[in-house]
């Protein structure tokens, strides 16, 4: 691969459904290494885009490159690409070893070199000992596991993630979620994660590209997308937002208000009264109905029962100006 | 167990209950009678067997008719080479025949499977179209067909591909067409049950990790598909065997088929006893394969559970 060139590149690809386009017009790179993460709410064409990365789709505009080169009419059984599947996809009537080591198979690989690699991805996976079972006899995690070694035995330098961790119950998805990042810092292949949960994104991805609609709202890194979302629907859909309407609307991340005490005198705009409150471990949730009507959601860290306000409690509102985020629409 | 579950039971138990007690009356109580004649000797009276049973003996009578019985039919035919070929030719010709049909199902179930829903329907409309014929009417119609002077030969001369009839009619060759035709849908349906409930991203998993399509269909699609392969390879193997209208119709005259040897030794040697006999051997012969797929089924749900 040429020093220099993205590993993916789309370029103004649009797909379309019948009436319907899918994707619209998205132009994007994915560097080598990375995390990229399509965020966006169900329908907004994320898992297409990925769909036409990995060939399933062909796109009826604009070209896909992978490492430089022009892979849009290519089938996707040879495109150097991988992908984890949603569903898994785990092959039934193979055990695990057969599953983890089909892709290398096809390559015509020796046996030698399959056996061996297929051992080095049960390791990397934690699931020595489990290479006879078959998928129907293994826990949701352990497919999940599975799935991943299976599309990580070519060694690709990128590999697809359909909602990986949408079939994992809670706990398991947190502790899943660091396991993926350590095997991406392990094998420095390029993650492209497909999720609907801008959490999710944020904990793994170096970069996000919000979607909505087909087309993308807005690509960067999770810092910069969560402080300087490009728009409204952006600065919804990332985290927790206020928002203040007025001659230019605006929007104020919940943790950057701050609430006092007191304030006797009615009339003042920042002033208000404590709806209601959701204590929620390790911070507290604060509904504040201002004077003017506005409802605030505000978090403030849990610090103790110092500073803790109850139910009907006068308080006052503190944004500090630089917490203030422009939206244009 | 809760009374709403054992109410469940019983229910479960009716359900069962209902053809076990249909084949019990139409299975196993004709071939009681069938054992029992083929235990009889041939006799030149009505019917042509000597009586083995009657409630109106007495019991020393009973006992002598009993002493009476004898394997000697079943012993017959092991040495009569005539049956043992037409077990050995149904055989042959049978399997040949549900080779071919799958041949030709699988690429039908598998269409079928990857259509549209609305198309599915009347696919498979189509394939079953044909029972609303007799089925001695569409085999009377390949005689039309396949004659010397009939539509296809009349066809393949007159677009000039042969000079002369090709010459089927009244062959095996003509059986086995026959055979393929009418056992079709018996193939199809349980291939296309067993392809269309494939999840559909096996095949894209299998793509993306470098199987070509016709790679993935050799590693994926057809290994899923073999209890539809063996169920639909039964359903026209076992039929096929003792096939008696197709071979009558289409064979020729000196086509050895077992359905056709015992109709001769029923109807024209008028040899009940021998012709039970066979007629019990060919039902042990089909057990065997009925047993293997029973078994294969089994593993199956083991693997599963």
């Amino acid at each position: 691969m040429t020093q220099g060139v993205p590993l993916v590149r789309l370029d103004r690809v649009t797909k379309r459904f019948g009436e319907v386009s899918a994707v619209h017009e998205v132009s994007l790179d994915i560097e080598a290494g990375e995390i990229f993460a399509l965020l966006g709410p169900s329908g907004c064409g994320k898992t297409t885009l990925m769909r036409l990365i990995a060939g399933f789709e062909q796109p009826d505009e604009g070209r896909v490159f992978i490492g430089g080169v022009d892979m849009t009419d290519v089938p996707p059984h040879k495109r150097p690409v991988n992908m984890m599947f949603q569903s898994y996809a785990l092959f039934p009537h193979m055990s695990v070893e057969k599953n983890i080591g089909f892709g290398l198979q096809q390559e015509g690989a020796p046996r030698a070199e399959i056996t061996e690699r297929v051992a080095e991805m049960l390791r990397l996976v934690q699931l020595e000992g489990l290479g006879k079972r078959r998928p129907a006899q293994l826990s949701g995690g352990q497919k999940q596991r599975v799935a991943l070694a299976r599309a990580l035995a070519k060694r690709p330098k990128l590999l697809l993630l359909d909602e990986p961790l949408a079939a994992l119950d809670r706990k398991l998805r947190e502790q899943t979620q660091f396991e993926l990042k350590e095997v991406q810092r392990k094998l420095g292949t390029a993650f492209v994660v497909v999720t609907h949960d801008q959490e999710e994104a944020s904990v793994m991805a170096s970069r996000i590209a919000v979607m909505r609609a087909g087309k993308l709202e807005q690509i960067g890194p999770p810092a910069e997308i969560y402080a300087r979302p490009a728009s409204r629907f952006v600065a919804e859909f990332i985290g927790d937002i206020n928002i203040l309407e007025g001659d230019a609307a605006t929007a104020v991340r919940p943790e950057r208000i701050r609430l006092e005490r007191g304030a006797d005198s009615p009339g003042n705009a920042l002033d208000g009264i404590v709806d209601d409150l959701a204590f929620r471990g390790s911070d507290i949730l604060y509904r504040v109905r201002l004077a003017t009507g506005t409802t605030l959601r505000v978090v403030t860290p849990n610090s103790g029962d110092r500073n803790t306000y109850r139910r009907g409690d006068k308080v006052r509102v503190e944004i500090p100006p630089d917490a203030h985020i422009p939206l244009e629409h | 167990m809760r009374p709403a579950s054992k109410a469940r039971s019983r229910r479960n138990w009716l359900v069962i209950a209902v053809p076990y007690g249909w084949l019990l009356l139409f299975f196993l109580a004709p071939f009681a009678l069938v054992l029992k004649i083929s235990l009889s000797q041939s006799a030149l009276s009505l019917p042509p067997y000597a009586p083995v049973f009657d409630w109106s003996d007495d019991f020393r009578a009973i006992v002598e008719k009993l002493q009476a019985l004898s394997f000697e039919s079943f012993a017959g035919f092991f040495n009569d080479s005539l049956y043992v070929d037409s077990y050995v030719s149904s055989v042959v010709i049978a399997a040949i025949a549900t080779l071919l049909t799958l041949v030709v199902a699988y690429p039908f179930a598998l269409a079928i499977a990857r259509s549209s829903p609305k198309v599915r329907t009347i696919l498979i409309g189509l394939a079953i179209a044909p029972f609303w014929t007799s089925f001695l009417i569409r085999v009377y119609a390949w005689i039309t067909i396949l004659k010397d002077e009939g539509l296809l030969n009349h066809f393949l001369m007159r677009i000039g591909l042969i000079d002369a009839p090709l010459g089927i009619f009244a062959t095996n060759t003509a059986i086995v067409i026959g055979i393929v035709y009418s056992y079709l849908p018996f193939m199809l349906l349980p291939l296309y049950a067993a392809i269309e409930g494939q999840d559909q991203a096996l095949l894209e998993a299998a793509a993306d990790l470098g199987a070509s399509p016709w790679r993935a269909f050799l590693r994926i699609t057809l290994p899923l598909s073999m209890r539809g392969i063996i169920a639909g390879s039964l359903l026209v193997f076992i039929p096929a065997v003792g096939e008696f209208v197709i071979p009558d119709l289409l064979g020729g005259s000196d086509t050895l088929m077992i359905g056709r040897t015992l109709w001769n030794d029923f109807f024209v040697n008028r040899d009940w006893p021998a012709a039970s006999a066979a007629a019990i051997v060919l039902l042990i012969l089909l057990v065997g394969p009925l047993l293997v797929y029973e078994r294969v089924q089994l593993r199956d749900e083991k693997v599963r559970a």
